[in-house]
């Protein structure tokens, strides 16, 4: 690893584009933001739903690497291990910059309704959030290894969490495309192709492009892990999009022209970016070179951005109230955007949801957390490790990457069980 | 006692004076509407369809809370903001409200409004301020604000049945506005209700999307059949 104090700036200056932003729209209101009735969760649910899925996948990757007892994994558990910590803060900043009374917030805990799968989410977030916080402890204390019984709990909190969060969306009826059984499973699947990919993409960037290491098999594993992810992600969508396709209920014809009509270009663009970096992921050409590895790692990146954003526009635009009418077709009943604007309607049937200026400097607040978190830890512990006698610099010589190849050396700070070693 | 409402649609003219009653009485921020008519299938509203016999139709629509037996609103609420009361009528709790907005995405008719900025300074900006003036709270052990006349910027509101009139025994302020005595507003447990005694007879009752299960407490009645198809008796 190397020491980063870019991230750290980038941090600290997102951060504080994100306050202010933040300071802007607790002044002057959501409607600040491009949400309106019609529309009411954005940008910051979809970052949300993005943060959550990520801290649950790069949760399970470092739980598969400890487990593993590999030594060659060690690197990309610690890394990982940073990651979902840092998601799991950012996705709690999220959803609080969503929320319109934030400080009414402490209702949650004295009158919590226990029928809320909201409020259920909140529990299982909290408690990954000490999952998280342990594990990295687990990471970066040598004396304090993580036992088996917690790393079993922590794969098991992974998958409890990317379902929990995704129960959110479909329990809820008014919103067909959310409600069907797939949806939890292919969220889940969604967000552990997400963490793999960002566990590859800081593993590379936070490591010394010279310095020597074993660690193609680990980066192998992650490869064959989001590209199986990705192709679930992609067989399930097929499922869910049949129905619409060949379905004659006034609902499957309105969500049919939403998604494939409306915003068809979006939805085909997902469908491309994650194809390409499942076929990537999948290719030995591809999947053993720092370069190609690094570009799967972004279209992944991007193509589960865009399924989280397009979740939401296609969701909210196919409006529950429509009729066949007679002599008209499909009509949908008009619904009140909540704010007025001159020389606007009030009513729409239809949101072009954009997310404002306001909105995007927000979403910097959970995004500069997570930088700062990941490149706090991982100085951390390069200053830990230059203390402890410089373990990763006496590790034996780099050698010369000749062809290529991913070759990093990692600093091996965190200790595996003796027992467990598989040297 | 469970308070329900049965709107005719052979009798609405689509004149939204109950669209506007509403706002007004419950003190509604621009751009606010608890209530919505509109003209199925018009482009526009007042905009008339020509169905497949050749016939120019102008079948209407009036929209607000269904203050349903099974609120799905109610039951996705974090913090119990949103509660049905002793009348069965679905209310929110101002107080409680943390603006988390779930209600409104679980509600499958979209009548839940979030205020998106401080409504005094929105009315204030247009020149007036109307509404009922006075605090209405609900409950024995914890008084639940369910009505203020200036919701703060950040919380929920919708539809109360006029909860500030009806505490008193009078009727909502769409049901009285009506010009068309199209709304009957009353107890659907009691069969001699204006609202149960206006469903005898009719050849089509109906709720709007019986089929999410939410068990509506407003009635749609008609003599004949009208856009709402696909909607289950």
């Amino acid at each position: 690893m190397k020491k980063n104090s870019k991230l750290i700036w980038v941090g600290l200056l997102f951060g504080m584009v994100g306050l202010i932003a933040w300071l802007y729209q607790s002044l002057f209101g959501l409607a600040s933001t491009g949400m309106r009735n019609s529309f009411p969760w954005g940008l910051y649910i979809a970052c949300f739903e993005f943060y959550v899925g990520a801290a649950a996948g790069a949760m399970l990757v470092c739980s598969l690497a400890c487990l593993s007892g590999k030594k060659s994994f060690e690197p990309v558990a610690k890394i990982a291990s940073f990651i979902s910590l840092a998601c799991t803060v950012a996705a709690g900043i999220a959803i609080f910059m969503d929320l319109g009374s934030a400080q009414t917030m402490m209702r949650l805990l004295l009158s919590p309704n226990l029928g809320s799968p909201l409020l259920w989410d909140i529990l299982v977030l909290a408690v990954f959030l000490v999952v998280a916080v342990i594990m990295v402890l687990s990471m970066i204390r040598p004396q304090r290894e993580a036992k088996p019984a917690l790393i079993m709990f922590a794969l098991v909190m992974s998958a409890v969490l990317g379902l929990v969060t995704a129960l959110l969306f479909a329990t809820q009826k008014a919103q067909p495309l959310w409600n069907t059984l797939l949806f939890p499973l292919d969220a889940l699947l969604v967000g552990y192709a997400l963490g793999a990919a960002l566990v590859i993409l800081f593993a590379i960037g936070l490591s010394k492009k010279d310095r020597v290491a074993e660690q193609t098999s680990s980066f192998g594993f992650l490869a064959k892990i989001i590209a199986f992810c990705l192709i679930g992600h992609l067989g399930l969508t097929a499922i869910d999009a049949l129905p619409l396709l060949l379905g004659s209920s006034v609902e499957n014809q309105i969500q049919a022209e939403i998604l494939f009509g409306r915003y068809g270009g979006l939805f085909v663009l997902e469908v491309l970016l994650l194809a390409a970096a499942a076929a990537m992921f999948l290719s030995k050409r591809f999947n053993q070179y720092y370069k190609p590895l690094l570009l799967s790692g972004v279209l992944v990146v991007l193509g589960v951005f865009v399924n989280k954003i397009l979740m939401l526009m296609a969701a909210f635009n196919a409006i529950p109230l429509s009729l066949e009418v007679d002599g008209a077709g499909l009509w949908s009943m008009p619904v009140s955007t909540g704010v007025f604007a001159s020389g606007t309607d009030s009513f729409v049937t239809f949101w072009g949801y954009l997310p404002t200026l306001t909105e995007l400097g927000v979403s910097l607040l959970p995004l500069s957390a997570a930088l700062l978190i990941i490149a706090g830890l991982n100085n951390y512990l390069l200053k830990k490790g230059s203390e402890a006698g410089s373990e990763m610099e006496s590790e034996g010589k780099p050698r010369q990457d000749l062809d290529n190849k991913v070759v990093y050396r990692i600093p091996r700070l965190i200790r595996i069980p003796p027992n467990r070693d598989n040297p | 006692m469970r308070y329900g409402m049965v709107i005719d649609l052979d009798r609405c003219i689509g004149c939204q004076t109950c669209m506007v009653s509403c706002h007004i009485h419950n003190s509604q921020a621009p751009g606010v509407w608890w209530n919505r008519v509109f003209t199925q299938g018009g482009l526009t509203h007042q905009n008339a369809v020509i169905n497949s016999k050749d016939e120019y139709r102008m079948d209407y629509l009036p929209v607000s809370c269904q203050m349903c037996d099974k609120p799905s609103c109610q039951s996705v609420c974090p913090t119990g903001a949103t509660y049905t009361d002793e009348n069965g009528v679905v209310l929110v709790d101002y107080k409680r409200c943390i603006g988390c907005r779930f209600c409104m995405t679980a509600c499958p008719y979209n009548v839940r409004q979030f205020n998106w900025q401080d409504a005094k300074k929105a009315k204030k900006e247009y020149g007036y301020e109307y509404g009922y003036p006075f605090d209405v709270k609900d409950g024995k052990k914890e008084k639940r604000l369910v009505y203020t006349q200036h919701r703060r910027s950040g919380v929920v509101e919708k539809c109360t049945f006029c909860i500030q009139y009806t505490k008193d025994n009078a009727r909502p302020a769409c049901v009285q506005a009506c010009t068309a005595n199209a709304r009957f507003f009353g107890d659907l447990d009691k069969s001699n209700s204006e609202a149960s005694a206006h469903m005898k007879g009719k050849k089509i009752v109906r709720q709007l999307l019986a089929d999410k299960g939410t068990k509506p407490k407003v009635f749609y009645v008609s003599s004949k059949e009208t856009a709402l198809k696909e909607v289950k008796e």
